[in-house]
């Protein structure tokens, strides 16, 4: 019934190495083996269906960007079969196919008909592009004068106004500089509402959960695990986590989970949990955050995951049914009579958009501990009756 | 198809931007740098080592050499260019599925255009010297055979220097050769009667010879010339699209 947009069937991507330059040479004369190989994918079959948004998560190196390369078509496999339907962009490496001399103008036809699209064809967009980019006047200098953020906002709009049917996203969920961050997110989640196809590769398993609608994990360039994203995201982060368990031990201290690189507009600067380090049974759980707003007008909302120290997630929960939150201010969320009987938790804080899409800022605060007091089994009281 | 001529346009556009970007002279060094190679040819040919171009036709010297001179100059431009475009633009064939052959395709075209601005030159002077005839049109067929050869040569040097980078110089040395032995600093009857025909070997002469003979014979090439000329393009461009399209599979790989 459904379409498949992107099938692969058995994909091989093995990458020669060669020691030296001059072995490639010898092996085309003497037709002598001179390479050693390394497998990045092994036997892949992925199918994914017209209007899915397909995540991909896995480690470093496990292959996610030679499968995301392969499906952009801009790597060819070693073996194995690979079909795609429809224009495919992708925000990989936004703006790579721009030249500095050209104008913004130029190089939007330019891009246009990298991608086989005719001029006429991106005549039609071009209004689009510019006022999405927000690029005004400039548009007609070259692009050796745009500032950065600039040049990433005029990318963007082109990779997102050829009007692809899938649409390939490394990471970059949002782009830019901080006002366009929010205006990027929202846009490929509108993308995601007109029914298109997007395969997502990420290592924020926020998104992941958020947008994705089935996930494959990738190790050693095999599939792990496939399936719904919380049930292959929760596996990854259990398997991350016992993993920087072990290096732990090893190394000296562990740095914070995620750190945003750079300043946001809305940042959290402190978190306060009481009681602490250790909280009872029954205790109510305070948890302060002191938030940061650069700008006033931006309003944001706040939203906290309760996890167990490997990685569980005991509850997620977010201000949604509040009015979005202006300025710099304090937030309390409490947990009142915790049920929770013992191990130790911690609690994940995002400051986030009114979608609850792009994340301004995540923190997660010192853990706390809850003794163990009963000789009952299991961490939490949930209600229960017996019929007898 | 339609979107390949898109392409090779921008990139087109794309490669004389950058030729003059940022250089003060910009177009006058297309000018000046072979008219310098010019006037030393000139010298040394025509003064020092005495060549005579037809030994039964008058005519200057410098008029033989500038017939074909920038003819010629556009194929190892246009070989060497196309030698090093998909090394020069890897960002782009590595990130952006796009039709690479538009690459060499576009800058062969731009080192014919950059040399016509040459061949004009000569025309020019050749009229004010009262000696230009009709015949000069059929300087144009041969341009664009010698062309389609061009691109066929830039094709197969692009895909090949890719994966072996050495051949681009290996090729300044073969290119070098090809000018000596060519017929474009001497007429072919000063090559003694036995060599004579090895001159054949080498793909340009052909070309070469029928410049001279639309030029100062004001003739039709003759018909094995033009035979000549119609397999070595047809054959050069069948096996450079080969090529290319054999090996452009594994550019994201080697790049």
């Amino acid at each position: 019934m459904e379409i498949s947009v992107i099938t692969t069937k058995d994909l091989i991507k093995a990458y020669k190495l060669y020691a030296k330059p001059i072995d490639r040479l010898k092996e085309i004369l003497f037709r002598k083996q001179y390479h050693s190989e390394f497998v990045a994918l092994d036997r892949m079959n992925i199918e994914v269906k017209k209007g899915e948004t397909f995540g991909i998560i896995g480690e470093n190196g496990a292959g996610k960007s030679t499968l995301l390369k392969i499906i952009s078509r801009t790597l060819k496999q070693t073996e194995g079969e690979v079909h795609i339907q429809g224009r495919v962009s992708s925000l990989l490496e936004l703006g790579s196919g721009f030249h500095p001399e050209f104008t913004g103008m130029e190089n939007i036809y330019f891009y246009g008909s990298l991608l086989g699209i005719s001029p006429l064809e991106m005549k039609q967009k071009v209004e689009d592009i510019i006022s999405f980019a927000d690029i005004g006047e400039h548009i007609n200098y070259p692009l050796k004068t745009y500032s950065s953020g600039m040049y990433v906002r005029l990318a963007f709009s082109v990779a997102m106004a050829v009007d692809p049917d899938i649409l390939i996203v490394d990471e970059a969920l949002s782009v830019g500089d901080l006002y366009f961050q929010k205006k990027s997110a929202e846009k490929i989640l509108s993308f995601k509402e007109q029914g298109k196809t997007i395969v997502f590769c990420s290592h924020s398993m926020y998104y992941i959960n958020r947008l994705c609608d089935r996930v494959i994990w990738l190790k050693n360039g095999q599939i792990t695990m496939e399936g719904a994203p919380h049930a292959v995201t929760q596996a990854y982060e259990t398997y991350q986590l016992k993993k920087e368990a072990v290096n732990r031990s090893e190394t000296a201290e562990a740095t914070p989970a995620v750190e945003s690189a750079s300043p946001s507009l809305v940042l959290i600067r402190n978190i306060i949990v009481t009681p602490f380090p250790t909280v009872r049974c029954g205790d109510d759980l305070n948890i302060e955050m002191e938030i940061m707003a650069r700008d006033n007008a931006q309003s944001y909302q706040v939203a906290a995951i309760l996890k167990r120290i490997d990685g569980i997630d005991i509850i997620g929960i977010g201000t949604k049914e509040y009015e979005p939150l202006h300025g710099s201010r304090r937030v309390n969320l409490c947990f009142p009579s915790l049920q929770l009987k013992e191990g130790t938790f911690f609690v994940e804080l995002y400051a986030m958009d009114e979608q609850f899409v792009h994340i301004f800022d995540m923190k997660a605060s010192n853990p706390f501990t809850i003794p163990k007091e009963s000789v009952e089994l299991g961490f939490i009281n949930i209600p229960y009756r017996w019929t007898i | 198809m339609s979107n390949l001529l898109n392409l090779v346009k921008y990139f087109l556009i794309k490669d004389i931007k950058s030729r003059y970007a940022g250089s003060g002279l910009g177009i006058f060094w297309t000018i000046i740098l072979p008219v310098f190679q010019i006037l030393l040819y000139w010298f040394v040919f025509s003064t020092v080592m005495r060549v005579r171009p037809y030994s039964n036709a008058q005519i200057p010297y410098v008029y033989f050499l500038l017939s074909t001179f920038f003819f010629w100059l556009s194929i190892p431009e246009g070989i060497l260019k196309s030698g090093t475009v998909i090394i020069e633009n890897s960002e782009l064939v590595k990130k952006v599925p796009f039709p690479t052959i538009a690459l060499p395709i576009s800058v062969t075209l731009s080192a014919y255009l950059h040399n016509m601005i040459g061949v004009v030159f000569f025309v020019l002077i050749y009229a004010v010297s009262g000696l230009s005839h009709l015949h000069l049109f059929l300087i144009i067929p041969v341009l664009v055979l010698q062309l389609l050869f061009s691109v066929g040569a830039g094709m197969f040097m692009a895909a090949i220097v890719s994966y072996v980078r050495d051949l681009q110089q290996v090729m300044g040395y073969v290119l070098q050769g090809m000018f000596f032995l060519s017929p474009v600093l001497y007429s072919l009857d000063a090559i003694p009667e036995r060599f004579r025909s090895l001159a054949y070997l080498n793909p340009v002469t052909i070309y070469i010879e029928s410049y001279h003979t639309i030029i100062f014979q004001k003739a039709f090439p003759g018909l094995w010339h033009v035979v000549g000329m119609v397999c070595i393009s047809a054959l050069f461009l069948f096996l450079g699209i080969k090529v290319f399209n054999r090996l452009n599979e594994g550019f994201a790989d080697i790049l």
